[in-house]
């Protein structure tokens, strides 16, 4: 299928066709998040598979969350982050397991220790991390670089505007990160309304200088074009950025590690034999490595992990951009997928009472 | 208390043996010790999730505030009765057994408590903690240790003094694993257990300890207690304002550790049930923590934000630190079971971040909070379990700051010297003098205290009813080469001592010559007060008379009883130098 019969059907009532066409059990429909990733993904992961099997990838737009789940034309296979899929499992609308012979078929290292530790979920297998992490326009500050997670909160030291997501996601961590809080008791202590308070005390002291973002994407813009200094994202946006000659730096020290998951949906669609198929081609090690030269998220399977090389474009050794190479990891936080799950109306009352506070 | 001395000094097999034993036994004690206190405290975590006592799953029920409220309410509650039944039903005790229990064993070298009553009252401080009451996790950790040090040493592999070394390594594994501090699991067996250091002890716990550290930090990765960031103290003045702070909190400890003496008399005294008692503190404690949940069983969270600035405000903490003191005296009084130490630090970390409120109100130039409150948990701390030294070790090898240790050095040191002065070397110690185990004056006196006459080998003094007449009174002594005699009635009452020179020359009957004003002891009388009562005293020997009915039990003479004396003291000694 051509690009433009796949863009004919994004808009011409995306779902219902979608859906038509899924019948037809040479189509996969799969929830992908869109922008430069799925690019990759097209390039390196659907590509290959439609050509192996003769198979046709058609992509819909998400945009995270399990609603689309609900949905009667949901699609065959999911590309969720982890926090969602947790959810999506514990609401019953996610297929249960991935079996681990599957994605393991073809491996090199012991079963045991192929697959980072909790690769295989409950419903649904990681198969890559990227982290949530501030970023600072390198122009911006000539003398004295931001480094730490605090800086973003050090406005005297790092005056500027800073771009950040309208959510509480990822700022209460950083919050308490910048009060000197060790990463192992973060979530402990945002479980307490105190905890929470401290950290959006934190935020207040920087009110003046937030410029609320919608989107990574728009984040990330600001930051390039210099409107702001500093901007909340994902890792990969902001190597992309900088990939492109944008004088973007990353500030590893406070970032938040998370995973994306495939996810199954819970009512047996015609596909769940081709779901499995590609699941296991794209969790290959070859496949994963090839992901991962091209955005610096990090494998799941460990023999991946060392056949990682130089971006494909430029020589720029891709393991080194990992979140997990081991001058980045070092103050890292493990997103809590179980605390996300448990405080969803806790932690966005708690936000939304301080955006109207002052 | 009677106590049989599990002592011997019949050792067998050569140096190499006995290292050989103590090195394994220690070993084989640490790794049993380490698991069971990882699952212990692991235990008490899952129980503390799915009861909804910590934050994490508290949190979960945000949407629901009644469900959380009635939650809050019945599980202290509901923990409490079944804590009081458990003990009630299965400990013949019928307490919760603690770090005094240790001390006592180990310095009298009397038998411990019963294995069963150890694991019912494990039970029961499991239950007590996951249930949320506000009673701390390190006593039960420490009686662990013993539990296991006290079965060991049942194999008493024909090595001396072999109890109190298991129960050392078995105390010393559990406080390392529980820190995640080797050197303060070392120190603390030697400060609080042992109280001497002897090389033959000495060797065996710090393997112990450093198996307990491993287990914790190596195998199982064990979180330490607390993280803390300090840059170094800034102003020469704030060391004054470190003694400050530990005089402050003596006078804090002190009324800490009065209020639960007292607390557990009145508890004692009230018309309720045993069983009951502890539902009754449960309740106290669901009560107060629908307004402060901060007071729920060890209070980690609210540990953490000691330590940061703006967390709480002055009044806050105020309220808190007195509930949190309340409760744990009310919980601990009621026969919760569970330790002080916990409540002990998270009290002190508090005092310490409202003192350094006070010095920013002030305008006190000074190095942040971080140093005040770590300085005050264990200036409270130190004065309660009597463990200066473990105390600032534990600050040491937990932040591995130098500038935060010296501090905490400062702070627990005047702290102790004053809670010594004022109250008693620590809470276990002054616990202990109320049974009539005194400590304060050394071992060897608590020893020889809890030494009764009557388990002495006995005399046989000649013995002669008291209607014989002097003259065969005078033949009797005279056959049996004695100079002494004691005289009964006909039912065995003792009536009085009889001298040889008494009876010699005299036509008067034996009542009229005999000495009833003889020094006599009781069946009570301990070797420590048979030693003082023999000032002065000239004779062979002195009769043992029932307190009850005046029936004679036997006479103990003057050198049987400086035997028993210097065997002890001996004995004491032997231990303290032993090398392997």
């Amino acid at each position: 299928m051509s690009r433009f019969k796949r863009s004919l059907i994004l808009v011409t009532g995306f779902f219902q066709v979608a859906h038509l066409l899924a019948a037809d059990d040479k189509l996969l429909s799969i929830a992908a998040r869109g922008g430069h990733y799925e690019d990759m993904q097209r390039l390196e992961l659907f590509n290959p598979f439609e050509a192996a099997t003769g198979v046709t990838i058609i992509t819909m737009p998400y945009y995270g969350g399990v609603n689309i789940m609900r949905n009667k034309f949901a699609p065959d296979l999911l590309d969720m982050r982890e926090e969602d899929a947790t959810e999506a499992c514990a609401l019953g609308l996610a297929r249960q397991s991935i079996p681990a012979e599957l994605a393991i078929a073809t491996t090199e290292n012991a079963v045991s220790t192929e697959f980072i530790a909790n690769a295989f979920l409950e419903c649904g297998l990681a198969h890559s991390t990227y982290s949530n992490v501030v970023a600072y326009n390198e122009n911006a500050f000539t003398d004295v670089k931001p480094e730490s997670i605090s800086d973003l909160f050090d406005v005297e030291r790092f005056p500027g505007m800073r771009a950040i997501k309208k959510t509480p996601d990822n700022i209460l961590e950083w919050g308490l990160l910048a009060e000197g809080v060790p990463a192992s008791q973060v979530y402990d202590l945002l479980s307490t309304e105190r905890g929470i308070r401290l950290s959006l005390d934190k935020l207040s002291s920087i009110r003046e200088h937030i410029v609320w973002s919608d989107s990574p994407e728009e984040a990330v813009a600001l930051l390039r074009a210099g409107e702001v200094v500093m901007a909340a994202g994902v890792n990969g946006d902001f190597f992309d950025a900088w990939f492109t000659d944008a004088p973007i730096v990353i500030i590893w020290d406070g970032q938040i590690i998370d995973r994306s998951v495939w996810v199954l949906p819970v009512e047996s669609t015609l596909q769940t034999e081709t779901a499995l198929a590609f699941v296991q081609f794209a969790t290959r090690a070859q496949q994963q490595a090839s992901m991962a030269q091209r955005v610096p998220y990090g494998p799941t399977r460990m023999s991946a992990l060392s056949r990682i090389g130089f971006h494909p474009d430029k020589p720029i050794q891709m393991q080194d951009q990992l979140p997990s190479a081991g001058h980045h990891i070092k103050g890292a936080v493990h997103r809590d997928t179980d605390w996300y799950a448990n405080t969803r109306t806790f932690r966005n009352r708690l936000f939304s009472d301080w955006l109207e506070s002052e | 208390m009677p106590n049989r001395p599990t002592y011997s000094h019949k050792t067998h097999g050569g140096t190499a043996y006995r290292l050989i034993v103590l090195t394994a036994m220690a070993v084989v004690v640490g790794a049993i010790v380490s698991v069971a206190v990882l699952g212990f405290v692991e235990a008490v975590r899952h129980l503390n999730d799915i009861l909804f006592i910590s934050h994490r799953t508290r949190v979960a029920l945000f949407d629901t505030p009644f469900l959380l409220a009635a939650i809050t309410v019945l599980v202290p509650t509901l923990g409490g009765a079944l804590v009081g039944w458990l003990l009630k039903r299965f400990s013949s005790e019928q307490r919760p057994l603690g770090p005094a229990d240790i001390i006592a064993t180990v310095q009298l070298r009397s038998k411990p408590p019963k294995t069963r009553d150890g694991v019912v009252s494990t039970l029961a401080a499991l239950l007590s903690l996951g249930f949320g009451a506000s009673v701390g996790q390190y006593g039960p950790t420490a009686y662990i240790g013993s539990i296991v040090g006290s079965v060991v040493a049942k194999f008493s592999f024909r090595i001396p003094n072999l109890q109190a070394i298991a129960v050392a390594c078995g105390v010393a594994a559990a406080i390392s694993t529980a820190f995640n501090a080797p050197l303060a699991g070392l120190v603390f067996a030697h400060e609080v257990i042992l109280r001497h250091y002897s090389l033959q002890a000495f060797a065996p716990v710090t393997v112990a300890a450093a198996t307990g550290y491993i287990f914790a930090n190596l195998i199982f990765k064990h979180e330490p207690l607390f993280i803390v960031e300090f840059s170094g103290v800034q102003y020469t003045h704030e060391f004054f304002i470190f003694a400050l702070t530990g005089i402050a909190c003596a006078f804090l400890a002190c009324a800490y550790m009065h209020s639960l003496l007292r607390c557990s008399k009145f508890a004692i005294a009230l018309p309720i049930n045993q069983i009951w008692r502890p539902a009754l503190a449960g309740l106290a404690v669901g009560v107060v923590a629908l307004q402060l949940p901060d007071v729920l069983g060890v209070g980690s969270e609210a540990l953490r934000f000691a330590t940061i600035e703006g967390s709480f405000g002055s009044v806050e903490l105020f309220v808190l630190i007195l509930a949190k003191l309340a409760l744990t005296v009310v919980c601990v009084g009621f026969g919760f079971a569970g330790g002080v130490f916990s409540p002990s630090l998270l009290i002190g970390i508090l005092t310490g971040a409202l003192f350094w409120q006070m010095l920013e109100v002030f305008g006190i130039p000074n190095s942040g909070v971080e140093v005040y409150a770590i300085c005050a948990m264990m200036s409270l701390t130190s004065p309660v379990i009597g463990a200066p030294l473990t105390t600032i070790l534990i600050v040491f090898e937990l932040t591995r700051n130098y500038d935060l240790t010296i501090a905490t050095m400062v702070g627990v040191v005047f702290a102790n010297l004053l809670s010594y002065r004022m109250f008693g070397r620590s809470l276990f110690d002054v616990q202990l003098a109320a049974k009539g185990i005194n400590l304060a004056h050394g071992r060897e006196r608590a020893l020889l205290e809890n030494k009764l006459l009557v388990d002495l080998p006995h005399s046989d003094l000649l013995t002669i009813e008291d209607d014989q007449t002097c003259e065969q009174v005078k033949l009797h002594l005279i056959n049996s080469e004695r100079a002494e005699a004691v005289v009964v009635n006909d039912d065995n009452q003792y009536q009085a001592m009889v001298r040889l020179q008494d009876v010699v020359l005299t036509s008067a009957s034996l009542t009229q010559v005999m000495r009833g004003n003889w020094l006599s002891f009781n069946e009570k009388t301990s070797l420590w007060g048979a030693m003082q009562a023999l000032h002065g005293f000239i004779g062979e020997g002195v009769p043992i008379v029932s307190t009850t009915n005046q029936e004679l039990i036997g006479v103990v003479t003057e050198a049987d009883i400086i035997a028993a004396y210097l065997a002890t003291v001996h004995d004491l000694r032997a231990e303290e130098n032993e090398s392997v």
